[in-house]
């Protein structure tokens, strides 16, 4: 069969590209191990029947779940590959033909119980991690759950315990996984121990309450004690500490370092100095990928709105405009490129958009293919991507790695990478299924655990699915009581040895995050860059290799204005 | 007004249309959920106006010049589904590619598949030519992965041979018996997928 019969019939298959979106994004598929001849169709006179390609006599214990058939997987650990992939309680268990050898996981056996889901011609990736939210309001979780987002790991502020107990009462019937960190907000350890013990994830250090040296280690020594993460907003006064005094009280513990490029706090004007530390990985927040020309213009009213500025007070008016500084925004785009900032990730409301993480993912790495195409090589980057990503037919690499910016990159340093950020086998069966032309803004269905969770649903009434007007809402598993278990509360193991044990009531499967700590840039999947930048402390204008390390403003984005309502 | 889930859906499409010719009236290019509405909203009122099942599937292409919308928004339209009130009651009408289909050719269509040059591998299994004759008074239809030895007695042909045997046909194809048709068909083992052939 030629090959645009074939794609056409059953989707793209090995060499094909598919384009992502409307970006300049190729993707090419690495390999097609759907079965040549057996692909696993359903419906009317098509094989997947009994006597076809249905195990009659498979056990209940072979027999899979769900298959997702004929899908082009997109995962930062599996690549680029055309695939079924079988689930069964809620985890994906193998990738492979039906009825073959699997390549990974256990072989696909569909049986008289198992539910087909058609995903030919269409792509899977793992759910969304957003490992930088606010939650100020529940508005939030269908914005996230509607743009593929199935993780949700706070930044702090949710102490006090009481409030955190009624945040995971909140979340009972919520079809996505949620992590809480809280503040810590003083050196005494009785603190730290509290919220942890409430089920913290993680410890957050935040200059509005102090970003101090002696707060900054005891953080960590109580995260160190309790396997939990450290994410980090320095001190942007430098009122008592700049950036090497910062680098110095980290000590070569890992943190992760929150909008890292530092005009949504931090050090004026260098807080970016933080990548060439390799216990620190960064990430970047929404509003400022990529960097356009109105980025800056933003950002003054925007953080003066969540960090208690006073748009009446000259002082503060130009506290928070000095903050904002185009040196460090226009290198920003660059260091995720090279993988130096490894993470993308909301700051939902505090600054930054929920629905936003993965499309501006995207957004960026159109930008810096055309950055990169222009900058070229020889920026002499110790772990950074080179020539494949300056020549070649497809964008594999760049792909993969934005990917594993909101997938396993984040699942790594929260420590909860054995449940999600890939579809490995073994991992939780979040992912979300993108209908190519719509790729990263405006997914086709999100399986969480392995069930309908959350998707454009049509007219009730419809004699089909999907009559118009077709919008955004919960699906089965965001329905009645199933959302309590699929969605998997993440807490710390302090947490799950006492509060929890003594009962909370909950439903929902809880999880103790681990290996969050000794943890370097370096154990990253595909974003482990660490460059020798340097920072004007004037200007703020970043060096790398001797060369100015800056990308022009962006004046339109893909995966925008097309796709919406406007 | 008693609206019901319906009729309050039909208001937003209502609304998006409006929206939509807000936009056209200022000049501006649709977006796809735009463009949707807008088509789905023209549907409804022709519906009403009183216009045939057929002129409805086709004013779903004629609604909008592709020129109107956005670029790129032409190859996100590939199928529009509403249902409009006639006068007979609710009915589906299905819009396929209502600002035109993109071109193979279109490479820089959103999610274009741009094909590699080689054939798809052919599906592993030994071969053979077999005749098959329809002595029914229906049509029947056989599709690619149905075991042979098993298909309606009523197709004539040595079974024998068949055993472990199916059609060589894409997955998913059929082929079609009239009353009395012979066809010389090409089938294919079914070793090729392995765990079923000691059950067949």
């Amino acid at each position: 069969m030629d090959r645009p019969e074939y794609a056409a019939r059953y989707g793209p298959s090995t060499g094909d590209r598919v384009r992502l979106a409307d970006s300049n994004l190729l993707v090419r598929v690495e390999a097609d191990h759907v079965g040549y001849g057996d692909e696993p169709l359903f419906g009317f006179g098509k094989p997947l029947r009994s006597r076809l390609l249905q195990d009659d006599g498979a056990s209940r214990d072979s027999e899979l779940d769900l298959l997702v058939a004929g899908v082009l997987v997109l995962d930062p650990l599996l690549g680029v590959v055309k695939t079924n992939l079988g689930i069964k309680e809620g985890r994906v268990v193998g990738l492979g033909p039906v009825g073959g050898r699997a390549i990974s996981g256990q072989d696909l056996v569909v049986g008289p119980n198992t539910y087909p889901v058609p995903a030919f011609g269409l792509i899977a990736t793992p759910g969304g991690v957003d490992s930088h939210v606010h939650l100020p309001t529940p508005r939030l979780v269908p914005a996230a759950l509607a743009a593929g987002v199935t993780t949700l790991i706070t930044a702090g502020f949710e102490e006090p315990p009481y409030g955190m107990e009624r945040m995971f009462e909140a979340f009972e019937y919520l079809p996505i996984n949620l992590g809480l960190q809280a503040c810590a907000r003083t050196a005494d350890p009785s603190s730290a121990e509290a919220v942890i013990e409430a089920g913290a994830v993680g410890l957050k250090i935040h200059e509005d309450y102090g970003a101090y040296a002696e707060l900054i280690d005891a953080a960590l020594v109580a995260a160190e004690a309790h396997d939990v993460a450290v994410c980090l907003h320095t001190d942007g006064f430098n009122e008592t500490a700049e950036i090497d005094d910062t680098l110095a009280a980290i000590g070569g513990r890992t943190v992760h370092a929150y909008h890292v490029e530092g005009s949504a706090g931090g050090h004026l004007p260098d807080n970016l100095m933080l990548v060439t530390d390799p216990a620190v990985i960064c990430s970047s927040t929404t509003p400022s990928v990529p960097f356009a020309r109105f980025t800056a213009a933003e950002h003054v009213a925007m953080t003066m709105a969540v960090h208690g500025g006073n748009p009446d007070h000259a002082n503060d008016v130009e506290a928070f405009r000095e903050r904002v500084h185009v040196g460090t925004m226009t290198a920003e785009g660059p260091l995720q490129d090279f993988g130096a900032i490894s993470i993308i990730n909301s700051d939902s409301q505090g600054v930054g958009r929920m629905a936003e993480t993965i499309r501006r993912t995207w957004q960026l790495a159109d930008a810096m293919k055309r950055w990169r195409g222009a900058a070229g090589a020889g920026w002499g980057i110790d772990g950074g991507p080179d020539q494949p990503d300056l020549t070649g037919p497809d964008d594999n690499h760049r792909v993969l790695r934005y990917l594993a910016k909101y997938t396993i990159e984040p699942a790594l340093v929260h420590g909860i990478a054995d449940e999600v950020g890939s579809l490995l086998p073994g991992r939780l069966a979040d992912l979300v299924l993108w209908r190519p032309a719509y790729f990263g803004v405006k997914p086709e269905l999100v399986l969480k655990a392995g069930f309908e969770a959350w998707g454009p649903l049509g007219v009730g009434n419809g004699s089909v699915e999907r009559v118009q007007p077709t919008a955004y809402a919960a699906h089965w598993g965001g329905t009645g009581r199933a959302g309590s278990r699929l969605g998997v509360t993440f807490t710390s193991r302090l947490a799950l040895e006492t509060t929890f044990s003594r009962g909370s009531g909950t439903s929902r499967r809880l999880v103790a995050v681990q290996g969050t700590r000794g943890l370097s840039r370096t154990d990253m999947a595909l974003n482990r860059a660490v460059p020798a930048i340097e920072i004007d402390p004037v200007d703020a204008t970043v060096t790398l290799a001797d060369r100015r390390l800056a990308a022009d403003p962006v004046e339109s984005v893909p995966l925008n204005r097309a796709y919406l309502v406007t | 007004m008693r609206l019901t889930p319906t009729e309050q859906d039909r208001l937003v499409l209502f609304t998006a249309a409006t929206h939509a010719r807000a936009a056209l009236e200022r000049g501006l290019q649709l977006s796809a959920p735009e463009a949707t509405a807008l088509i789905c909203d023209e549907i409804h009122w022709a519906a009403r106006a009183g216009c045939s099942h057929e002129q409805a599937v086709a004013l779903g292409t004629s609604v909008l010049r592709p020129e109107q919308a956005l670029p790129g928004v032409a190859g996100l339209l590939e199928e529009i589904r509403v249902e409009p009130v006639f006068d007979e009651g609710t009915r589906l009408v299905v819009v396929r590619w209502p600002l035109g289909r993109p071109d193979q050719a279109g490479a820089t269509s959103p999610g274009a598949v741009l094909v590699d040059v080689s054939d798809v591998p052919v599906r592993a299994g030994h071969r053979r030519a077999l005749a098959i004759l329809n002595t029914s008074k229906r049509v029947v239809r056989v599709s690619s992965h149905h075991p042979l030895h098993l298909v309606n007695p009523r197709l004539r042909f040595d079974r024998e041979a068949a055993h472990g045997f199916r059609l060589d046909l894409p997955a998913g194809d059929s082929l079609r018996w009239g009353p009395g048709q012979r066809r010389n068909v090409q089938v294919v083992s079914l070793d090729g997928f392995a765990n079923r052939e000691d059950e067949l």
